[in-house]
């Protein structure tokens, strides 16, 4: 009985001071974000800029580091492994959700292991051709229609490839993907004729002699100003689609944390140099929290689902469920 | 051309202050460093030390990081040379015949030799970049799949060079090589092969720790078997760098392989390590002692740091004229510029000429940096030979180890190097020679690659293998690097019949 | 059939499976090896060519296995692998013949394999401590026994040599190249 009365006291003395920590919860040990894309690359930009920005708002130490391999899916097992406490947090985009998919790998693992707690932006998807061309759009869909016609891009069942489909699909044309190796190999194919067009992101033009046909914005960007979005050419449904980046944690990790972490995000993301950073490498920032995120995500992942079961590049069988 | 000594100049003025000369001598010495550990490839190196510079001037971010690149590219030679272990994949020809120069007591002058290979040739694609970037970026961009499969069947005619008496055996070492390379995702469809559910193998066996394996842990297996604690035996090691003059009946070798280099690595995708192999074999083939090949030729060392030192200048003409990284190096240096807002390009030239320049100029000031650091490192790092078996073994081991975990932290890829170090044990034990799967390896995700796009860039026809110029001459190129040593025999027989 | 027998030994359960039987076939060339005369002092050699052949076989038979996607028009994924394995036929041939006609030299025999297969084996233990003990502790502890079956007997070195190494990798690795090494599950779950 003795034993008992201690064991309740114990238990009562823990729970208050996990109540009191409720009520104001600060990190005790620097917040690690993991990036799968290697140093350089978009996401890690974008978190190593957001870790710059976030000392301006909190005295937690951010740290960002990169684990590499598989499209994310090393980075996801490894996250995965470690304790959900918050102090790992995984930058992820839309390209791992589609990797996972591509992969027909199970997605109560991969992408519900997780809690998709912020996006934090988006960079639109365009339509790329050679510079000195004279393609419009109208005429592209022509030529797509009278003949074979050849677009450059990512690895196949991508998620530049599956954007390409959607805008096939909704423009009545079809095309035939020559997978490269990355986003510059399938500029390098553009500029040497090999493909027609690409379907990339508006950075990729910078400093090559490239330009956009069109950009999928709802909001035209003001980088490109004169570069119409989809909308004015009729189909404003494509200017939905994008390729998010946010944040993500392990299924499970403390309410408090993850409250702590949208509310630094709110921040960040609201900062005049984030915004003016982004902005000039025509990215659409904005700041979507669990209940929007959620829909986006699951809205994705079931048009994307059907989009690689449509081209055939995952298997019929394969299911979200 | 006035010009462009006129900016150059400004570009050298712009060095001249002591925190800028820091970071350069700070990039070539953490390049080096970076490098001879094996497993930290150049763009590793770069990598890692990327997020270092986010703070910086744009300018000096980019001279750091190009010191690095550079530094990185000689550092592997070192421990290639003194223990037979590439600090990265290009270094893995460079132990070819450092390797066993150094065992018969050459240390020190094989070391020397590939430091002044690598200065020279990376002076000369340095050179190249600077006059020749343009006429080079539009010979690029006429590459089609068709050219890049010839590009790679001209490497795999470089087995030739590789087999030796038992040319059979090579053979099969290089198909090895190319099957090994088919595991993991296919490059055309992303359809996952020989993976058996492992994520670890999505991107196909990695390299380094198959290099360091094969390499490293393959001869200390051997060695191994032959040790005798009791036998002391101290090996004469002439640890001197040579004179100067000693290096001078290598500059043809070094010329060709760093021209060479330079020009393999103006095509993004091919880079040099394949450039170290066309210019190994060539060099082979030039020689008066092409037998001596293997055993320890200098001007196999001299050709395989040539040229892959070359190859840096040639990365970075893509880069510079039309904004596609020549090399995985280059496209972290292309994430540094962004960084800044800067978007590298033919654009660079007209909105920035004086980072440009200032990058130029830096590429002068790195070499020569680098040539002092590697005099002053290469005279201590050589007495490593020295170190007794039972201290230096045990220490390749954790240092092969930690390279190989390092690349991408995965302990699975430590566990493929330890089982190619087994098999590197027995190939040497049975006379398969090694060096062909590293060429397979290296060349057999490319070959894939375009083999299988020219159809696709054909819209279904293959004609491409045919009817394009470039693809025949590379053709050409091949097929007479197969049938000259056979006309040749033939030739001194008939001349041998005469007399 | 061969479909059926690719798909059975390409599938992710089976692996243990397909190491089995590729192990079985090559103790049994081992065993061929070892009792035709003719063929013993090339018995090493012979068994790296039947690994190739087996290895060659085995990647062949798994090509079956591969999916066959609605995009792919000219080639799939199963060109390149098959393509390798057709050239790789005719070299194993070339290869047999080489060594049986008498064009190699002879197996030279083995000396003290069994310590470099005690390395290997200590290697692999040390890899795998790696996750509980952290890699500062495990490569200490395997450089000092391999200095140890190695016959070394100057205690400085044995302390010496582990204490540098670790001191090295700390200050390169985290510090200069920020790298962090596993610290090991043990120690953090005592919350070191």
């Amino acid at each position: 009985m003795k034993k008992l009365s201690l064991m309740l006291a114990v238990m009562l003395i823990v729970t208050l001071f996990a109540g009191s920590a409720l009520a104001d919860w600060t990190p005790t040990k620097p917040i690690t974000i993991m990036n799968y894309v290697k140093a350089g690359g978009g996401m890690d930009i974008a978190t190593r800029k957001f870790a710059e920005l976030a000392a301006k708002y909190t005295d937690a130490t951010i740290i960002v580091d990169n684990k590499t391999g598989a499209g994310g899916l090393t980075c996801a097992d490894y996250i995965l492994s470690q304790p959900a406490d918050g102090y790992l947090v995984f930058a992820t985009t839309v390209s791992y959700v589609d990797t996972v998919l591509s992969n027909e790998e199970d997605v109560s693992n991969y992408i519900w292991g997780f809690e998709w707690i912020d996006d934090i932006m988006a960079d639109p998807y365009c339509v790329i051709v050679k510079k000195d061309s004279d393609w419009t759009l109208d005429a592209l869909i022509a030529d797509a229609q009278a003949e074979e016609q050849i677009w450059a891009g990512p690895a196949a069942g991508g998620s530049k490839h599956i954007a390409a489909i959607q805008f096939c699909n909704a423009l009545g044309m079809e095309i035939t993907w020559l997978p490269k190796d990355g986003g510059p190999d399938a500029m390098m194919a553009v500029l040497s004729d090999q493909a027609v067009a690409s379907c990339g992101n508006p950075g990729d033009v910078e400093g090559r002699e490239l330009r956009h046909l069109v950009i999928a914005t709802k909001e035209k960007l003001a980088t490109y100003p004169d570069v119409p979005n989809f909308a004015e050419l009729g189909h404003p449904e494509l200017d939905e689609l994008s390729m998010w980046r946010g944040y993500a944690v392990k299924a499970g990790t403390p309410a408090e944390f993850i409250e702590w972490w949208q509310d630094l995000c709110q921040k960040v993301t609201e900062d005049p140099e984030w915004i003016e950073f982004f902005n000039s490498k025509s990215i659409v920032v904005h700041n979507k929290t669990s209940e929007e995120f959620l829909a986006e995500l699951k809205g994705d992942m079931a048009a994307h689902l059907e989009v690689l079961k449509g081209a055939d590049l995952v298997s019929a069988d394969y299911t979200i469920e | 051309m006035g010009e462009i000594f006129s900016y150059l100049g400004a570009g050298f003025a712009n060095l001249l202050n002591v925190t800028t000369l820091l970071l350069v001598l700070m990039g070539v010495c953490v390049g080096i460093l970076g490098g001879a550990i094996p497993g930290i490839s150049p763009s590793m190196a770069v990598a890692l030390l990327l997020p270092m510079t986010y703070k910086m001037d744009p300018t000096q971010a980019i001279i750091m990081l190009m010191g690095i690149y550079i530094g990185a590219n000689y550092g592997g030679s070192i421990t290639a040379v003194s223990i037979n272990t590439p600090g990265t994949p290009s270094a893995a020809v460079t132990a070819f015949d450092g390797y066993p120069m150094a065992k018969s007591g050459r240390a020190g002058e094989a070391m020397g030799i590939s430091l002044w290979a690598s200065t020279f040739g990376g002076l000369i694609g340095t050179l190249i970049l600077i006059f020749f970037s343009i006429p080079l970026a539009s010979v690029a961009i006429r590459f089609w799949p068709s050219e890049y499969f010839a590009l790679c069947i001209m490497g795999l005619t470089t087995v030739a060079t590789l087999g030796g008496k038992e040319w059979q055996k090579a053979l099969s070492m290089v198909l090895f090589g190319l099957m090994l390379n088919t595991i993991g995702k296919d490059p055309m469809y992303s359809i996952n092969r020989f993976i058996w559910g492992s994520t670890a193998l999505y991107d196909g066996i990695p390299m380094v720790p198959i290099l360091i394996g094969l390499f490293a842990l393959g001869e200390l297996f051997s060695n191994l078997e032959k040790y005798d604690p009791k036998e002391v035996k101290f090996e004469k090691v002439s640890y001197k760098l040579p004179k100067m003059s000693y290096y001078w009946k290598l500059k043809w070798s070094i010329l060709r392989s760093g021209l060479l280099g330079c020009v393999i690595g103006v095509f993004p995708g091919a880079g040099g390590t394949i450039a170290s192999f066309l210019a190994y074999d060539v060099e082979k083939r030039f020689s008066k002692e092409p037998e001596q090949f293997g055993h320890g030729a200098p001007a196999g060392v001299a050709a395989a740091e040539a040229s892959n030192s070359g190859s840096v200048g040639g990365a970075m003409v893509p880069l510079l004229s039309l904004g596609i990284p020549g090399s995985s190096t280059a496209a972290v240096l292309i994430g540094a510029l962004m960084i800044h807002n800067l978007t590298p390009g033919p654009e660079l030239f007209t909105k920035n000429p004086e980072l440009v320049y200032t990058l130029f100029a830096s590429m002068f000031v790195a070499h020569v940096i680098m040539a002092a650091v590697g005099v002053l490192g290469s005279n201590l790092w050589v007495r490593v030979t020295s170190i007794p078996k039972t201290i230096l073994y045990p220490l390749i081991f954790v240092f092969s180890i930690l390279g190989s975990y390092a690349v991408e932290k995965n302990i699975v890829h430590v566990v493929f190097c330890l089982i190619f170090g087994l098999i590197g044990w027995m190939l040497k034990k049975y006379k398969y020679p090694a060096a062909p799967v590293v060429l397979g390896v290296v060349l057999g995700k490319l070959m894939e690659t375009n083999f299988s796009q020219i159809p696709v860039v054909g819209k279904g026809s293959w004609a491409g293998l045919y009817n394009r110029p470039l693809t025949i001459v590379l053709f050409l190129i091949s097929i007479a690097a197969i049938a000259w040593p056979m006309i040749q025999e033939r030739l001194q027989k008939r001349k041998a019949n005469k007399a | 059939m061969l479909k059926t027998l690719g798909t059975f030994l390409a599938a992710d359960s089976n692996f243990l499976w397909t190491v089995l039987i590729f192990a079985a076939l090559m103790g049994l060339f081992w065993v061929i090896y070892t009792k035709v005369p003719r063929l013993k002092p090339y018995r090493g050699q012979l068994l790296v060519i039947t690994f190739l052949t087996l290895f060659t076989l085995l990647l062949f038979l798994c090509t079956f296995s591969f999916r066959v996607k609605g995009i792919m028009k000219y080639t799939t994924a199963a060109t390149m692998p098959r393509t390798w394995c057709a050239l790789m036929a005719p070299v194993i041939v070339l290869v047999f013949v080489s060594i049986l006609n008498g064009t190699c030299e002879p197996d030279k025999p083995f000396r003290r394999w069994q310590l470099s297969l005690g390395i290997a084996a200590l290697v692999f233990a040390s890899v795998f401590l790696f996750e509980y003990i952290g890699y500062y502790l495990s490569s200490a502890i395997f450089l000092v026994v391999m200095m140890a079956l190695m016959r070394e007997r100057k205690a400085l070195r044995l302390i010496l040599v582990p204490v540098c190494w670790c001191l090295f990798t700390y200050f390169v690795f985290d510090k200069l190249l920020f790298i962090t090494l596993p610290a090991g599950s043990l120690f953090a779950g005592l919350g070191i």
